[in-house]
């Protein structure tokens, strides 16, 4: 299945279903510039419930309108890269505000704001923040959500009155907000364009143990989950809440332990320290399960495998013979084994895939740190220069990441800034076409170090999911099966290409899964002396037992069977079932097994992956974090919620707020809890407060209510370099007790 | 060999047969089998009586893709009245398509599926003879469309479903307008794409007023 970035399906938009990390900006739903300048644009990103923005892409900005006494050449440094697509970790920094642009601590005016939606149902009895089109206001207490809950976002309301607020239950969304810009008069619009591109974290996804029981939830790249979930969603419990556990006659629809076998096999952790298998992808085109299947299989070399009626979930791994097939079992003249026709067999495999990790582009041989001085705020402006064995591609305004050297202090991002070339006050810039600067705010007291012969690599974040699709798979021996065409002539290999898509991966991941595409079907690449598998079919009795007590009947496609030399002292040897048909035995039949065959290598599976070269080089230390995610805190969705809100007993003013229809989704859980008996008192008006429950046993029977204020997020002080963001607007946090799960969150007041 | 497992005929034990369950979409139940025999039904968890209907060679096909796997069965269309073929009237009078189909090859001296097949009837076909059924595994993964949701002006959840959540007596059409719970409301209407003062368009008000005092 094509991976589709952007998400813009070419037919029917389809709201995508997304593992792992995907880059890309959703589907556009509505933009608008409201008449401070202020522009707004929503993104409908994918199917519930995604876990957040990994790292976002900086806005096109401007450097003219920062102020101060900064030099000119820090103000470009600083300023947000005007390209597209620029990732970077920077600091957390949300703040929508409408204070004067000079109250933003940063260079740059309209810092970006996001309010990110992650997709779990509304609440039922949410109040629609319609606008009422004589008052122009909306309801007392309506929904103002800036996320991550499913409410009705705030900035709804900077949208033309015609375009009623929508939830958008059930699907992750964004809107990003870009501030005016305060230089123009206000109206004006600021030019900025939100592109709206992201790396995201995607779906969260349900975790079992081998009895079918949920015992984790949240973000997770192992694909054994990812398959789960979507069979779950499409063929087992569609349309439910994706967090529910499953009935008894749910759970008996797979095989658990194969599962948690495979989960396990993925998450081992190779000599590299990376996983085994990990799985990114998003499915956004107009397609089937068997698509999904397909791609999420071949990314963790597994196979499913439906054996009645339960789904095998199995990893492809070396395994041994478990029939031994013998002359006595042979129905007579079915053997029919040949050698596979590779005349038209592709011989080179291709892996398509985004890269995950970033390009190293230049080796570095040196890391120097001068011209440092006081700047204020107790920070220092530094030069970072590091040498490198070529010239590097990077561009003023960007970001370099360097890593993998001896000093992993130096490990993180830069920005970059390109020495002129006129000499005043540093050096010519062409006289050193190998050195690469970077211009860092540094506390005070930073050691200025010259570090020679450091190593590592540089490289940039916006060059993390590069298309790519190396071509060093290839089987020579099957290549070169090709005679000379006429006497004298050379032999002239033949390459056939395929392309396999791998969604979002690594060079060693695809490597690995392109090497057991090669061994599987063509053998080990042995040079001279190979020879093309030996495939065929033969049919043998439905009731045979071999000599070691094994059935035929009990074997399954994709399990291994010997053939003896009693059977073909030619082709004695380990194959592989690719096809199993079945005759019942019936009174007028003994009954037989067809098998289809082919040579069985069991090398082909592979965890050492190919020297990637230059051109596939990583940097060092900046692969995303791909396991050990943390799960998801006391995961429930809020069903159905009406707040009855009213003055409590206290007489000052402060509220009662009782929810008789509260109903939630427990993790875990085959069917909602609910908690008619939901009423807390004394909750403060006006004033941002969380309504939660604790319900250890998630029954609803003993379970108690509270209420918990909200915690203004820190302000921010100071001023840094390269201010980006990376998360949600969250401009209160609520410091639930332990064990709470959430009901609401908001401020409210008497009606 | 496996403690658990029963000798097969070859080495001593019973010949296997074939059971076949089969429960239409509107729950109609039929037992079937090469003889007249009562086993324990998969579908119903109690002991049901197998009609001696099914003739030829029931056969199961299993890929190692995620082609989906298949299933013949193919039962008598011979037995009847005068008047009603027993099959042909089933046929007539049942749908087929779509029934749910539990095939075993069991061993009745171990009272042991040999191999169990589940799936979904894909075709039916009749004729003089017999009354032939195609089935598709459990594992039909090119059957269900996924990604599931359009981004579409239409609600793609199907009514009062939890994702839903209605509870109205009338089911709705799909549309924004109808909606019974615009909170779970899954379409997108508010195709808003454009700079544009933030003021409201909307049909100008009408230069012709009617005059409530006028007379009729």
């Amino acid at each position: 299945m094509a991976l589709n970035p952007a998400f813009a399906s070419a037919s029917t938009h389809k709201l995508p279903l997304a593992f792992g990390y995907v880059l890309g900006a959703g589907d556009q739903v509505l933009s608008t510039t409201a008449t401070d300048g202020s522009q707004y644009a929503l993104f409908l990103l994918g199917e519930a419930e995604w876990d957040g923005p990994e790292m976002m892409s900086t806005f096109p900005a401007t450097s003219a309108a920062v102020g101060g006494a900064v030099p000119a050449h820090l103000v470009d440094a600083a300023a947000v890269v005007p390209y597209a697509q620029t990732f970077t970790t920077g600091v957390y920094l949300n703040s929508h505000t409408q204070a004067p642009w000079f109250d933003y601590p940063g260079f740059q005016w309209g810092i970006p704001s996001m309010h990110f939606h992650s997709g779990s149902y509304t609440p039922i009895g949410t109040v629609v923040p319609t606008v009422d089109p004589i008052t122009g206001a909306i309801p007392t207490n309506a929904s103002q959500s800036v996320g991550p809950d499913q409410g009705y976002d705030a900035w709804f309301s900077q949208f033309p009155s015609v375009t009623p607020p929508q939830s958008f239950s059930g699907m992750s969304y964004v809107i990003f907000c870009v501030p005016g810009n305060p230089a123009n008069s206000r109206g004006v619009t600021s030019g900025q364009t939100i592109n709206g591109v992201g790396l995201w974290r995607t779906t969260r996804c349900r975790i079992f143990d081998a009895y079918g029981n949920v015992v984790s939830y949240g973000f997770t790249c192992n694909p054994a989950w990812h398959k789960v979930e979507a069979i779950l969603r499409y063929k087992i419990r569609p349309q439910q809440p994706p967090i529910g556990g499953l009935t008894d006659e749910e759970k008996a629809c797979f095989d658990w332990p194969s599962i948690v076998e495979l989960a396990a096999r993925n998450d081992y952790i190779l000599a590299n320290g990376n996983p085994r298998f990990v799985g990114n992808y998003i499915f956004a085109a107009d397609s089937t399960l068997a698509n999904m299947m397909e791609t999420m299989c071949r990314v963790d070399r597994s196979y499913q495998r439906v054996d009645g009626g339960k789904i095998y979930l199995i990893g492809d791994d070396a395994r041994s013979s478990v029939f031994q097939a013998s002359a006595k079992h042979l129905v007579p003249n079915s053997l029919k084994l040949d050698k596979k026709d590779v005349s038209k067999s592709p011989n080179q495999f291709v892996p398509s895939y985004r890269d995950i990790d970033i390009p190293a582009v230049a080796e570095v041989v040196s890391f120097t740190r001068w011209g440092m001085w006081s700047y204020r705020d107790g920070e220092a402006w530094g030069l970072s220069c590091f040498t490198c064995k070529t010239p590097t591609p990077f561009a003023n305004n960007s970001f370099l990441r360097y890593g993998g050297g001896a000093h992993p202090e130096l490990n993180g991002v830069y920005p970059v800034w390109l020495l002129g070339n006129n000499g005043d006050p540093y050096p010519i810039g062409e006289n050193f076409p190998n050195n690469t600067y970077s211009a860092n705010t540094l506390p005070e007291g930073t050691p200025q170090p010259t570090y020679d012969n450091i190593g590592g690599y540089l490289g940039s974040d916006d060059a993390r999911f590069s298309q790519r699709a190396p071509t060093n798979v290839q089987h020579r021996s099957a290549q070169r099966m090709v005679a000379r065409q006429a006497p004298g002539l050379a032999v002239q290999p033949t390459v056939r290409k395929v392309v396999y898509d791998c969604g979002n991966s690594t060079f060693d991941q695809t490597n690995r899964l392109m090497k057991f595409e090669r061994d599987r079907s063509l053998g080990p690449d042995t040079g001279a002396g190979w020879t093309a598998p030996i495939c065929g079919t033969l049919s043998l009795y439905y009731e045979c037992v071999d000599a070691n007590g094994e059935r035929i009947c009990d074997r399954r496609v994709h399990n291994v069977v010997s053939i003896d030399d009693w059977l073909s002292p030619e082709f004695a040897g380990e194959y592989e079932i690719t096809q199993i048909q079945i005759s019942a035995p019936t009174q007028s039949s003994l009954g037989q097994i067809d098998l289809s065959l082919i040579s069985y290598y069991p090398t082909a599976p592979t965890d050492v992956s190919d020297d990637p070269g230059n051109y596939y080089k990583i940097v060092p230390n900046t692969t995303l974090q791909l396991t050990g995610f943390t799960p998801v805190a006391n995961p429930a969705w809020v069903l159905q919620s009406t707040l009855q809100i009213s003055a409590d007993a206290s007489g000052d003013g402060r509220l009662t707020i009782a929810i008789p229809d509260l109903s939630m989704q427990i993790l875990g859980k085959t069917s909602p809890t609910s908690y008619p008996q939901f009423s807390v008192s004394g909750i403060p008006p006006s004033t941002p407060v969380a309504l939660y429950v604790i319900d250890p046993s998630g029954t609803g029977t003993s379970a108690t209510y509270g209420f918990v204020a909200g915690v203004a997020a820190p302000a921010l002080t100071g001023w840094q370099l390269s201010l980006l963001f990376n998360g949600t607007l969250i401009p209160y946090t609520y410091p639930l007790p332990a064990g709470a799960m959430l009901v609401a969150s908001g401020t409210w007041i008497a009606p | 060999m496996p403690a658990t497992y029963a000798p097969l005929v070859a080495s001593g034990g019973c010949a296997p047969i074939v059971l076949v369950e089969v429960q239409t979409a509107a729950g109609n139940n039929y037992f079937w089998s090469e003889h007249k025999c009562q086993w324990l039904s998969i579908l119903t968890g109690a002991p049901e009586q197998f009609l001696d209907w099914i003739v030829g060679t029931p056969t199961i096909k299993n890929y190692g893709s995620v082609q989906t796997d298949t299933a013949s069965i193919a039962v008598q269309n011979i037995s009847g009245n005068t008047v009603e073929r027993d099959a042909a009237k089933l046929f007539s009078t049942s749908e087929f398509i779509g029934a749910f189909v539990v095939l075993r090859i069991w061993r009745g001296d171990a009272e042991q599926s040999l191999q169990t097949f589940t799936g979904n009837v894909a075709t039916a076909e009749i004729d003089d003879a017999q009354l032939s059924l195609t089935v598709e595994g459990f594992g039909s993964w090119s059957n269900t469309p996924a990604p599931a949701y359009n981004i579409d002006t239409a609600c793609p959840l199907a009514f009062g479903s939890i994702a839903c959540g209605s509870t109205a007596a009338t089911p709705c059409d799909q549309s924004y307008g109808k909606c019974s719970q615009i909170n779970r409301f899954a379409g997108v209407i508010t195709q808003w794409d454009q700079e544009c003062p933030n003021s409201q368009v909307a049909q100008p008000a009408p230069i012709v007023f009617f005059n409530p005092a006028r007379p009729f």
